[in-house]
C-alpha cells in the first residue's frame, strides 16, 4: 500500500482527508513543516499533500528543506491561498489544488503523482480555482526607511 | 441711483491675501511650467516633505515619491501634461519623518495672461487613513474567504466519504455526522460574526434581549461543544483540555442567552486558537460581590504589552499573530467586548508573551441574586 504524508495545521482538514484517503492509502499526518520533515527523516512516503500557511514552519520553508535534502517525492500543494499555480512552480511542487476542493480531484492528482516519476512534471495550467494574483501596489502601506531616490529626468 | 456692473461682481481678494491663502492652505499646492518642471511649492508642501523649495523645484519633488509608485506616477503626469488635460492620481509621498503617506493629487492646466497654455497647477491632500481603511477592508474579505474555505473543505470531504459508504451499502458513521455538524456550526459562527461586524460597521448596536439567565448553565453548554471539538486523529495532536471551576449554586444574570453564549464561545475559540493543541484552558466562574466573573486563561502565545489596549478593536491582530498562521477574521474579541458592554459588564485582559492570556468578563448579578 502506498504511503502518504498529509501536512496541515488545521486538525479538521487532517481529520477529513485522513478519513477518506485511509481507505486507499496508508496515511501519516503532520501539523506543520517541521513535524513533516521529522516524519520524512524516519519514514518512507510516496507522496506529500502540503498546506502552505502553517505556524512553526510553513509550506514554503518545508519545500526548501525538502529540496536541500534531495528528496524526490511528489508534493501536491493544497491551500486556501492565491496564485497557487505560480507558487507550485516556484516551490517545484508536482501539482496544486485550491481549498475548498473535491477529494476525488485530489485522489486523481494523487494517482497521477504516484504513477509517474516523482516531482518532475510541471504543474498544469491554472484553472478557475487558482484565484487572481493581487495587484502589486494596491493598498500598499507607507513604510519607513526607504532611501531617498534620485529624481528621474522628466521630459515631455 | 444705478449700480455700476463692477459693484455687482463678487469682491476679489487683494493679491497679497491670495498669496497668504495659497501659502498656508491645508492642502499642498504645486505649480509646473510649460516644460512640466515644477517651479512652485507652497509652505504646506515644504512642511510635509521637510525639504526646501530649491530641493523640490524642477524634478526634485519626484525623489520623495515611493519607488513602487514612481514610474506609474511620472508616466501619468507627463501623459496628461502633453494632452493638457486635468488629472487625478494617488501615490505615496515621503513625509519629513521618512514615513510614506498616500496622497491624492489633482492637477489642472492653466493659461497665462496672454491666454496661452502656461503650465499646470495642482493640489494634494493626505488620504493615508482612507487608503489604510480600504486595505483593512480588502484584507478582511480575503481573511473571510480563507476562514470559510476550511470548514467547507472538511464538510465536502466528509460528505464524499458518506456518499461512498452509502454506495458500498455501509452505514454512515456517527463520527462522520458529528464532524459535519461541527463544521456546519463553525460556518454558522462565521456568518454570525460577519453579520455582527456589518451591524457594528453601520453604527448599529447588536441586538440584545435580556432575561434572567443562569450564567453557569450557559457556560457548561458552550464548554460541552468545545470539549467535543477537534479531530480524534492522534497525529493531529491531542485536544485541548479544559480545567473548569464553577462555583456551586445559581448564578443568575440579566442577559441575552444567545449573546452570553456567543461571548463565551468567542473567548474559548480565541483561547484554543492561540494555544498549542494539548494545552490546558482554565475556565473559572466565580461570584465577586454583586457580580459574576468569568475568566478564560490559556497557555498560548500571549499578547505583546503594547497590543493589549488594542486587542478588542475590530480587525486588530496582535503583532505576534500573523494571519497566515492563525486563521480567522479578527473580529471575535471585538464582538465579545461590545456584547459584554451591552450587557452592562466589562472585559479585562492580562497577558504574558509565550506564557498565555487571561480574559476576564464581569457581568452584574440580577437583583434576585443580590438579595
Amino acid at each position: 500500500m502506498k504511503r502518504l504524508l498529509l501536512v496541515d495545521d488545521d486538525p479538521d482538514i487532517l481529520d477529513a482527508l485522513a478519513a477518506v484517503l485511509e481507505e486507499t492509502y496508508e496515511v501519516a499526518l503532520a501539523k506543520n513543516g517541521e513535524v513533516a520533515l521529522e516524519v520524512l527523516r524516519s519514514q518512507h512516503v510516496d507522496a506529500v499533500i502540503l498546506d502552505l500557511m502553517m505556524p512553526v514552519m510553513d509550506g514554503a520553508t518545508f519545500m526548501r528543506h525538502f529540496h536541500e535534502r534531495g528528496l524526490e517525492v511528489p508534493v501536491i500543494i493544497v491551500s486556501a491561498g492565491t496564485n497557487l499555480h505560480g507558487r507550485a512552480r516556484e516551490l517545484r511542487a508536482f501539482d496544486w489544488l485550491a481549498k475548498p476542493f473535491d477529494v476525488s480531484v485530489l485522489e486523481e492528482k494523487l494517482a497521477r503523482a504516484l504513477s509517474g516519476p516523482g516531482g518532475s512534471s510541471p504543474p498544469p495550467e491554472p484553472d478557475l480555482g487558482s484565484g487572481p494574483k493581487p495587484a502589486k501596489d494596491a493598498g500598499g502601506k507607507g513604510g519607513k526607511g526607504a532611501k531617498p531616490q534620485r529624481a528621474p529626468e522628466l521630459r515631455l | 441711483m444705478s449700480q455700476r456692473p463692477e459693484d455687482l461682481a463678487p469682491k476679489r481678494l487683494p493679491p497679497d491675501q491670495y498669496r497668504l491663502l495659497v501659502e498656508h492652505h491645508p492642502t499642498m499646492i504645486w505649480r509646473a511650467g510649460v516644460d512640466a518642471k515644477c517651479n512652485y511649492f507652497n509652505e504646506t508642501w515644504l512642511a510635509f516633505t521637510g525639504r526646501t523649495a530649491a530641493q523640490e523645484d524642477g524634478d526634485g519633488w519626484a525623489e520623495g515619491v515611493h519607488p513602487d509608485d514612481l514610474s506609474r506616477c511620472v508616466d501619468f503626469y507627463l501623459a496628461n501634461f502633453r494632452r493638457r488635460e486635468p488629472f487625478e492620481m494617488e501615490y505615496r509621498l515621503r513625509r519629513h519623518d521618512g514615513v510614506y503617506r498616500w496622497v491624492f493629487d489633482r492637477g489642472v492646466p492653466f493659461n497665462g495672461d496672454d491666454g496661452e497654455f502656461a503650465g499646470f497647477i495642482g493640489s494634494c491632500v493626505d488620504v493615508h487613513e482612507r487608503r489604510e481603511a480600504e486595505a483593512a477592508k480588502a484584507s478582511f474579505m480575503a481573511m473571510m474567504a480563507h476562514a470559510l474555505r476550511t470548514p467547507i473543505t472538511s464538510l465536502k470531504t466528509f460528505l464524499e466519504k458518506a456518499r461512498r459508504q452509502r454506495l458500498r451499502g455501509e452505514d454512515v458513521s456517527e463520527a462522520s455526522f458529528a464532524r459535519m455538524t461541527a463544521q456546519t456550526e463553525k460556518l454558522a459562527r462565521l456568518v454570525r460574526d460577519l453579520a455582527d461586524t456589518a451591524a457594528l460597521e453601520e453604527g448599529r448596536s447588536l441586538d440584545v434581549v435580556c432575561e434572567d439567565v443562569d450564567f453557569g448553565a450557559v457556560l457548561r453548554e458552550v464548554l460541552a461543544h468545545h470539549q467535543g471539538a477537534g479531530g480524534d486523529h492522534e497525529a493531529a495532536g491531542p485536544r485541548h483540555t479544559f480545567a473548569v471551576h464553577v462555583e456551586p449554586g445559581s448564578s443568575l444574570v440579566s442577559a441575552d442567552r444567545d449573546r452570553l453564549a456567543q461571548i463565551i464561545d468567542n473567548l474559548l475559540e480565541n483561547a484554543t486558537k492561540y494555544s498549542p493543541r494539548g494545552g490546558q484552558v482554565t475556565v473559572r466562574l466565580e461570584r465577586a460581590g454583586t457580580e459574576f466573573v468569568l475568566s478564560v486563561a490559556d497557555q498560548g502565545i500571549g499578547i505583546p504589552g503594547g497590543d493589549i489596549p488594542l486587542i478588542t478593536r475590530r480587525y486588530f491582530r496582535a503583532s505576534n499573530s500573523k494571519p497566515e498562521h492563525y486563521a480567522g477574521i479578527g473580529v471575535g474579541l471585538a464582538i465579545a467586548h461590545e456584547l459584554v458592554e451591552r450587557l452592562g459588564g466589562r472585559m479585562e485582559v492580562t497577558s504574558v508573551v509565550d506564557e498565555g492570556s487571561t480574559f476576564k468578563v464581569t457581568i452584574p448579578a440580577t437583583r434576585g441574586e443580590i438579595q
